[in-house]
């Protein structure tokens, strides 16, 4: 390789000395964002814009994607009303990912995951997310941490991102998304000030601000029933020191206006996803994190099957000691509920098989196939009922 | 698939030859499993990565369009691909156990793709008993969409014998590449017996 | 991200060779005497950055929208002089339930692409099985494409493109003279033009140097002129 190329552009000798001195280090502070705004195409900041620009195009054309017009309204409504008269600068994607997170790039793309979607357990903890990312995008954070990265050199962060960039064909959007997370990791201080933003933007809206303390109090409880260590969940990755963050939203929540929940009207939007929400997160086998989740969606106490379905999804595929009796147990709350789902009796039939009762097995395998005569596994069900019966 | 790429990359950091030809003729793959294949293919060269002596991968046509994948008797407690310990910390991946029902080694093929390519749209069907390799065995079909945004259609067959899963799984991008090769795949999956199995 | 790193590597592994290797399957474009052929230009995939003191890649706005800009003129001119019709992607140009498909078919070149830049470019990751022949295809569905543009070929065009910093350049200069050898800027690419009937590539270049401008004008012509100085006429 040559060394003629494109030397010293628009440089001068004293930049380039301190440049190697290693004394370019930006630590100023941007100013908020103002509504409207948009950066000028030869900064950084115009760099980071055009990806993200990129990245948005491409998340539109996603595959992961949830493009269901209604809650679409329903989360960008949530959004715009915490973004005040910043709302017409946001813009909100839904996409299939089962792990909680929202994120919201620099140029108003905001991503809401859908493992969010299941884990608030109402519109204000959804609100307590949202307003927290609004709070990182209005005080321009992601630039700053840009900035920090790009001073500490990443080398191989930002050769993905600008690999990534300008979108089409090579690297999916979820891809870019990731790289972006390890970029843009947040400062405490970052994350202290979205906290404080975020409280406000939701007590504003007439939220219930307690709840902000309550989604990081529930993950919390959720990453303490992992398998996994825990500094590898995606979430704590990027939200360190998470019991002292949830300590202090409580108490500063208690100095605002008492506000609302709005859990009905959540659940209800939520009604029709469950389903695919609940399977993306079983599919994950991440037994512990899940079995704490699912409790603690059921801690209202309500009748509700599909839960009772799940869990027991989950204790059959985990099949450690004990498990088996604990599934079926769940699989028996769901079927005496009137709208179980027909697969709680395959759950059922494959634990009685399991346990070598095959009387039973057949018995729950044939009200599954009566229940759902077209199911797509009706032939293997089938045989099993004809091996064993 | 990424494996794939990954692996592509050491080898070539290390400098092997990581495709290898598989003449068409009867083979055996990973000393458990025997095949005919009606055309050659290219098998993934794992030798050189220790501690990945578990699936066997052919390609025709390179392993990010299509790939035959050969899970030749997965021992109880063990998961499909082996992982290093730092993989395993990372997101360890389901393991198969030897009462596993056909439906339940489709939900342990389905959970270890979505963690592979870390995906949610994941979506098996058509699960049906089938012969493999002359015994009483499965059949299903998945698609799945990886991180690079592109359908792909996965066709599996598989039987679990003396408490051992044997399952070959072809796959492909949906507009193309899966059709190309489904009938030398489907002749891979007819010809399959099992080593000391009498099969 | 790995992905993309890998292409990184081999692109590095590449800069030693000439600064394009082609592959052509076919001698000529179809073409008859009342028709010139039509070739559609698929959006440009195309990033330039500036690598800082450190190493780390700067994405920069103006210079890519002035690349873009410089690569479509170069190339509807190259196109004209050549008698070829170049007719550009627009999205809303095809009807909704047709658009995932043409977006499919996008993604599914990505793969093809980078499938051919490690199995056809690096020896070492040669498949025995194709003996150096060159066939890749799409398959047929790229008749999608033919018909919502009316075109015989699609042209795929991708390119990363880097330069030093005067912090870099520096660098490069204080490397120089301690022996040390510290990577500057460079043009990393492909053109992939596909067969809209058959799906098949008929032809492929890769660019890879440290070398070449597409912020101006002029510069930006040589690249292109580069890039598709043997795609078939």
């Amino acid at each position: 390789m040559t060394l003629g190329r494109r030397h010293f552009v628009g440089g001068c000798s004293a930049c380039a000395a301190l440049a190697l001195a290693g004394c370019v280090t930006d630590g100023v502070k941007p100013a908020p964002i103002s509504p409207g705004y948009k950066p000028n195409a030869a900064t950084d900041e115009g760099g980071i814009w055009q990806v993200m620009d990129n990245v948005e195009a491409e998340t539109k054309r996603s595959r992961f994607l949830v493009r269901d017009a209604e809650l679409n309204a329903y989360v960008r409504d949530i959004a715009c009303r915490l973004a005040g008269n910043h709302c017409s600068d946001v813009r909100v994607y839904i996409t299939r990912t089962p792990a909680f997170n929202a994120t919201m790039a620099p140029n108003g793309m905001m991503t809401v995951w859908t493992g969010l979607l299941l884990r608030a357990q109402n519109e204000a903890q959804l609100a307590a997310v949202l307003g927290h990312e609004i709070g990182h995008y209005v005080n321009r954070h992601s630039l700053q941490a840009y900035r920090n990265a790009r001073d500490t050199a990443d080398i191989a962060a930002f050769l993905s991102i600008g690999l990534a960039g300008a979108g089409v064909g090579f690297v999916g959007s979820m891809v870019q998304l990731a790289a972006l997370a390890s970029i843009f990791a947040f400062s405490r201080d970052q994350e202290r000030e979205a906290d404080d933003v975020g409280l406000k933007l939701m007590s504003d809206a007439g939220y219930q601000p307690l709840q902000a303390s309550k989604v990081w109090e529930q993950l919390i409880a959720e990453a303490a029933a992992s398998e996994r260590p825990r500094e590898r969940d995606v979430f704590f990755a990027t939200h360190p020191a998470q019991e002292e963050r949830a300590a202090t939203l409580r108490t500063k929540a208690a100095t605002l206006p008492a506000g609302d929940t709005y859990e009905k009207r959540y659940r209800a939007q939520l009604k029709k996803f469950r389903t695919t929400l609940f399977e993306d997160e079983v599919r994950l086998r991440q037994y512990g994190q899940s079995l704490k989740l699912f409790e603690m969606l059921g801690r209202d106490g309500q009748p509700d099957a599909e839960l009772a379905y799940f869990t027991g999804e989950v204790y059959r595929q985990r099949n450690a000691d004990g498990d088996d009796a604990k599934a079926r147990e769940q699989y028996e709350r769901a079927i005496a509920m009137a709208d179980a789902p027909p697969e709680a009796y395959r759950g059922l039939g494959l634990i009685h098989m399991r346990g070598g009762d095959q009387v039973r097995a057949d018995e729950a395998f044939r009200q599954y196939l009566k229940l759902k005569p077209d199911a797509e596994d009706r032939a293997i069900i089938r045989s099993y009922v004809q091996i064993r019966g | 698939m990424r494996f794939a790429a990954i692996i592509a990359l050491v080898l070539l950091v290390a400098g092997c030859a990581p495709y290898v030809l598989v003449q068409p003729q009867r083979v055996t793959v990973k000393n458990a499993l025997s095949v005919e294949p009606d055309i050659a293919w290219n098998k993934i060269n794992q030798q050189d990565i220790s501690g990945r002596s578990d699936a066997e991968i052919w390609t025709a046509d390179g392993p990010l369009l299509n790939s035959l994948t050969f899970f030749a008797g997965v021992e109880d407690g063990k998961p499909l691909y082996v992982q290093t310990a730092e993989q395993e910390k990372r997101d360890k991946l389901p393991a198969f156990r030897s009462s596993m029902t056909p439906t339940e080694v489709m939900e342990l093929v389905e959970s270890t793709y979505a963690k592979i390519s870390q995906s949610a749209l994941t979506r098996t069907r058509g699960l049906r008993p089938a012969k493999f390799a002359g015994k009483d065995g499965f059949r299903f079909d998945m698609t799945y969409v990886g991180k690079d945004e592109v359908d792909r259609e996965v066709t599996a067959a598989g039987t679990v014998h003396e408490g051992r899963l044997y399952m070959i799984i072809y796959q492909g991008t949906r507009l193309y590449h899966h059709g190309l090769r489904q009938a030398q795949a489907e002749r891979v999956i007819q010809s399959a017996r099992l080593l000391g199995a009498g099969g | 991200m790995r992905r993309a790193f890998l292409f990184v590597v081999l692109g590095a592994l590449a800069l030693g060779a000439c600064a394009t290797q082609s592959h052509q399957q076919i001698a000529a474009l179809k073409r008859t005497e009342v028709q010139q052929p039509r070739i559609l230009l698929m959006p440009l995939n195309v990033q330039l950055s500036e690598i800082s003191a450190g190493g780390a890649m700067e994405p920069k706005a103006d210079w890519t929208s002035a690349a873009h800009q410089h690569i479509v003129s170069a190339l509807r001119a190259e196109n004209a002089k050549r008698s070829v019709h170049m007719v550009e992607f627009a999205e809303d140009r095809a009807p909704p339930a047709r658009r995932d498909d043409l977006v499919q078919l996008n993604k599914l070149h990505g793969v093809v692409g980078q499938s051919i830049m490690m199995h056809q470019y690096a020896d070492q990751l040669a498949l025995p099985t194709k003996q150096g022949k060159f066939d890749w295809s799409l398959g047929p569905s790229t008749r999608a494409l033919k018909e919502v543009y009316d075109a015989d070929y699609a042209l795929f065009v991708f390119v990363r493109d880097s330069y030093a910093s005067a912090g870099r350049a520096a660098m490069i200069f204080v490397g120089a003279i301690l022996g040390v050898h510290v990577p500057g800027g460079a043009q990393i690419g492909f053109a992939s033009l596909v067969d809209l009937e058959s799906g098949n590539v008929v032809w492929f270049n890769r660019l890879a140097r440290a070398a070449g401008d597409l912020r101006t004008e002029q510069a930006a012509n040589e690249t292109v002129q580069l890039l598709i100085a043997d795609l078939p006429k």
